[in-house]
């Protein structure tokens, strides 16, 4: 039996591609054109979008004559977990310092793991937080703050 | 005379009390905890590297813990923006120079900072003049020779430049202005492709940082026909400048110096200048810097403006596009 | 010979005790540096350059060549074991090397690059020690017209690099390409792709595509697998390479060094264009060209070659001519400025202790390199057996402190996440990561040197055929794209004969 539209792995990537090129060439539709001889900034970025729709529109229209599905289940919990454990990362680094970030990232990470042991993790943490502060704080001299409270900056 | 004394003694106690307050928070120990110097580009460049000569030799000289801490991107936009929104207490300096404090603000409409309100300037630290060079078989051995071979066959000279919107393109428009002549400018990712190009004389002339043209001109691959400054330059005592070759008052540096956001306690930017200045005239400090000039705050803020109005006049008739 | 007692007064600068520890302190700090993503020998060499002022000047060169070299030896640790390319060359390492880890060939396949390394890097100071002006004079000659000539066959080549569906690799090619333009246009100045964020003005950072696409989704990938499957392995084989092992990476070797060798000599081109160039040829070569994204360890061996005899033959525009080849080679040519030395041509000459010293001292280097990292191989081969929900926290401790610290800020570690989304996705619909990171590594130097070529041309094209360089690449291409056509279309007319004949 043939997979739907949203579980057919080849019709989701011509989808996916279609959309960078049309978007590609969209944005780039306000950089200057120029000519073959002397092409503009706008040149490039519109010859690889539609190139990138050409192809997108290939791979849909295969995908719906192969219909393979997509193999496994979404992972969409870990995803999400990670990113905003890796986003939460960043912006803590530049509030409170390089200990509470990576406690956070390392917590918010491992509650992404199907196995999530509260000691585990918090000697985990330990580690690396010691880890790191020696490896990039002393032993590369990075100019990070172990603490660091300034939300104002 | 009484009159002059009193005057001489007035002028003292003003200038005490407007420094107690300064001298008070001086005195209190600054700095009592690292000092970060923000370098606005990434490790390893010409800016970089005079940031770290200067902040080894705060470290070692003063016993200050002077960190340097690269935070690059945008042209140098970036690190400039961040030492805007720091704490104006004196722990936040940053290496500025042309680029940024003169030239952004005719190039980007929306810059973030504005470079004389949001900064004091507390020293220069280095200036540099420009190089114009060709290939060391170019027929082109003067700046005579060049608005010559321009004259001849115009928007046919190529000229190299090591980027969009650097000094060194800023200064060739320069010229083409100055000396009503019209050549194409090719623009290159820094000087790694840049230098074969001009060597080998695919490229007609190159106008860079007399830095990074040295080690070329002193193999006798590139010949030096002129350098930007008023005066020439101690290394080479024989190229004349472009002033000096028919274009009186043509001059273009390019300079490095140390800023502190705006708002920072008079008595601390006194300090920092002081301190720098002395370590600038260390002498192996001087080797490697070319630095003969060491300025106060209020000369360092005249430079800004001019070369603000200067480069304005040049990037609106170049008709250079601002992002 | 005259190169041979300039090799003995080398020799004699580099084997003395003080410059001896100096090469092992800078291969060492390199190798640590390397496994680190994002931190690399540019950040360390500009940290240490200060302390460099001390020194005389051949220790300091020898042992900042040290670093460099050493990270490209480390750099492939960490692509191989968790899949985070810790250096810029080695995300091709990553392609093969990582899926020898999962099947417990972690052993072997660290060997093979720290043995492929060192290869390629004595061979290649061969070169640079015999051949360096004249290859130098060489690279000269290499103009705008030269180099897109050299891209567009490296990316006509990149088909190859697809395993499975060529349409979705060419697609993801063209992704890459996109990426790549993001920021200033070198050309014109004007920003492109950069919506506003000023940070996105200097393009994205490798690093950040790398771990992002590479390390992130793979971590995703492994959290998200239904059944409890543990991510490496269980038993690890052997450490060392077998025989066989040791025959099949030979020849890829040697061709990924002389791959290697020809790329780093060219200014402007970095390290991961001769790895990617490697691997891409010794897939074209082999048998069965299915097994490479299967832990093939001639995907390992042939780019860790390719990068390492790069790493040195990087020094020969720095060295001979006075031209910067790359960030890092700026680095040393200003340390050597600083140390009152004017770099350049007459460098080997005047100084002839310096230059011949510091190549003595990259054969010296390489030695230690591997003497350093086999024994190692054990213990970081130990690490595939750590239980993963320790592990992967830990990758991205470093991933995301690696990708902070590159401007100290948190954009970049925003981008990376964002990357890595798009990673996760794109693997489960089946599209290659290899070929973007292709596409994003070629297509500035690609767009640049066509745009550059045409405006110094005056827009005539006939620049790219008349000069013989450009002229020979592009054959060479038109020659790979008819060999890639051709059975394609035979296989057709057979088709149409057997319907006709049916």
């Amino acid at each position: 039996m043939k997979p739907g539209l949203l579980d057919n792995r080849d019709f989701l990537a011509g989808l996916l591609f279609v959309a960078f090129g049309a978007g590609g060439f969209w944005v780039a539709l306000s950089y200057p054109f120029g000519s073959v001889q002397q092409m503009g900034p706008g040149f490039f970025p519109r010859a690889l979008g539609a190139i990138l729709v050409g192809f997108g529109l290939v791979t849909m229209v295969r995908g719906l004559r192969s219909g393979v599905r997509v193999e496994g289940a979404w992972g969409w919990f870990p995803l999400a977990m990670l990113t905003v454990a890796i986003v939460a990362f960043g912006y803590l680094m530049e509030h409170v310092g390089l200990i509470p970030s990576l406690v956070v990232l390392v917590v918010a990470s491992a509650y992404a793991g199907k196995e999530f042991r509260g000691l585990e993790v918090a000697i985990l943490a330990a580690v690396m937080c010691a880890m790191a502060a020696g490896i990039f704080i002393w032993g590369l001299g990075l100019p990070y703050p172990l603490f660091a409270f300034e939300f104002g900056r | 005379m009484n009159r002059r004394i009193a005057r001489a003694a007035t002028a003292a106690l003003a200038t005490l009390a407007f420094a107690i307050p300064g001298l008070a928070f001086a005195q209190a120990g600054y700095p009592d905890k690292p000092v970060r110097l923000i370098v606005p580009f990434p490790p390893g460049g010409g800016t970089d590297i005079i940031s770290r000569i200067v902040a080894d030799k705060l470290s070692t000289t003063l016993g200050w813990k002077v960190v340097v801490e690269n935070k690059a991107g945008a042209g140098g936009t970036l690190g400039l923006d961040a030492a805007a929104k720091s704490k104006a207490d004196g722990y936040t300096l940053v290496m500025a120079q042309t680029s940024n404090l003169s030239i952004a603000p005719s190039l980007m409409p929306g810059l973030p900072y504005d470079p004389v309100k949001n900064f004091t300037p507390v020293t220069l630290v280095d200036a540099a003049p420009l190089a114009i060079t060709v290939g060391a078989s170019s027929p082109i051995k003067s700046m005579a020779d060049l608005v010559a071979a321009a004259k001849a066959a115009p928007g046919k000279l190529l000229f190299a430049s090591p980027g969009n919107s650097t000094v060194a393109h800023l200064t060739g428009e320069y010229f083409q202005k100055v000396a009503g002549i019209k050549y194409t400018h090719v623009p290159y990712k820094g000087t790694a492709q840049a230098l074969p190009d001009v060597i080998s004389g695919r490229a007609s002339f190159y106008v860079a940082s007399l830095e990074s043209a040295m080690p070329q001109v002193k193999a006798g691959q590139l010949r030096a026909i002129a350098v930007t400054s008023a005066k020439r330059v101690a290394q080479w005592p024989d190229v004349p400048t472009v002033a000096e070759s028919g274009y009186p008052g043509f001059e273009a540096i390019t300079w490095f110096g140390i800023a502190v956001p705006a708002g920072t306690p008079d008595a601390i930017v006194a300090r920092l200048n002081a301190e720098i200045t002395k370590v600038l005239a260390m002498p192996d400090v001087k080797e490697r810097l070319g630095g003969e000039l060491t300025t106060g705050p209020a000369a360092f803020t005249a430079l800004i403006k001019s070369d603000h109005d200067k480069w304005a006049g040049v990037i609106k008739e170049a008709g250079i596009k601002t992002q | 010979m005259d190169v041979l007692s300039n090799l003995a007064l080398g020799f004699g600068v580099a084997l003395t005790l003080k410059n001896l520890a100096y090469c092992f302190l800078g291969v060492f700090l390199g190798t640590l540096i390397g496994v680190l993503p994002g931190i690399g020998p540019l950040v360390t060499i500009a940290m240490l350059l200060p302390i460099t002022f001390g020194l005389d000047p051949v220790s300091s060169l020898i042992m900042l060549a040290g670093i460099f070299y050493g990270a490209q030896y480390g750099g492939s640790t960490t692509a191989i074991l968790v899949n985070m390319p810790g250096e810029v060359s080695s995300a091709v390492t990553a392609i093969d090397g990582y899926q020898m880890a999962r099947q417990g060939r972690a052993g072997p396949a660290l060997a093979t690059a720290a043995m492929a390394s060192f290869v390629g890097g004595i061979l290649s100071t061969l070169i640079v020690a015999f051949f360096g002006p004249l290859v130098g004079r060489w690279a000269l000659e290499f103009g705008a017209a030269e180099y897109f000539s050299l891209m567009l066959m490296g990316l006509v080549f990149s088909a190859v690099l697809s395993h499975g569906d060529l349409v979705k690799a060419l697609a993801m090619v063209v992704i890459g390409l996109l990426l790549g333009i993001v920021g200033t246009d070198v050309t014109s100045g004007l920003p492109r792709f950069s919506f506003g964020i000023p940070e996105l003005l200097d393009g994205v950072g490798f690093t950040v595509v790398a771990v992002g696409l590479f390390a992130v989704s793979e971590i995703v990938l492994n959290l998200a697998r239904n059944e409890k499957v543990e991510v490496f392995a269980k038993d690890v084989k052997n450490l060392m390479p077998t025989w066989a092992d040791m025959k099949a990476a030979a020849m890829p070797t040697l061709r990924g060094t002389a791959l290697g060798s020809f790329f780093g000599a060219l200014p402007g081109i970095t390290a991961s264009v001769a790895a990617f160039s490697a691997y891409m040829l010794e897939k074209k070569l082999a048998k069965d060209p299915s097994r490479f994204g299967h832990g093939a360890i001639e995907g390992v061996a042939a780019p860790e070659a390719a990068n390492n005899a790069a790493a040195q033959t990087h020094f020969i525009p720095t060295l001979t001519l006075g031209i910067p080849a790359s960030a890092v080679m700026a680095l040393m040519l200003g340390a050597l400025t600083m140390q009152g030395i004017q770099p350049g041509p007459q460098v080997m000459t005047s100084k002839p202790e310096l230059f011949w010293g510091l190549v003595a001292s990259m054969f010296v280097g390489n030695v230690l390199l591997l003497v350093l990292n086999l024994p190692l191989v054990g213990l970081w081969a130990r690490l595939t057996q750590v239980p993963y929900r320790w592990l992967f926290p830990a990758i991205l401790v470093f991933a995301c402190v690696g990708n902070f610290s590159l401007n100290n800020s948190a954009m970049d570690v925003y981008l990376c996440a964002a990357i890595g989304v798009l990673g996760y996705v794109f693997a489960k619909l089946d599209c290659q990561p290899a070929p973007l990171i292709l596409g994003y590594v070629l297509g500035p130097m690609l767009e640049e040197n066509l745009r550059r070529a045409l405006l110094m041309s005056d827009g005539s094209f006939a620049v790219f055929v008349t000069r013989p360089i450009s002229l020979a690449f592009l054959v060479v291409t038109a020659l790979i794209l008819l060999a890639m056509v051709l059975p394609g279309l035979r296989r057709r007319r057979e088709l149409a004969v057997e319907e006709a004949a049916g």
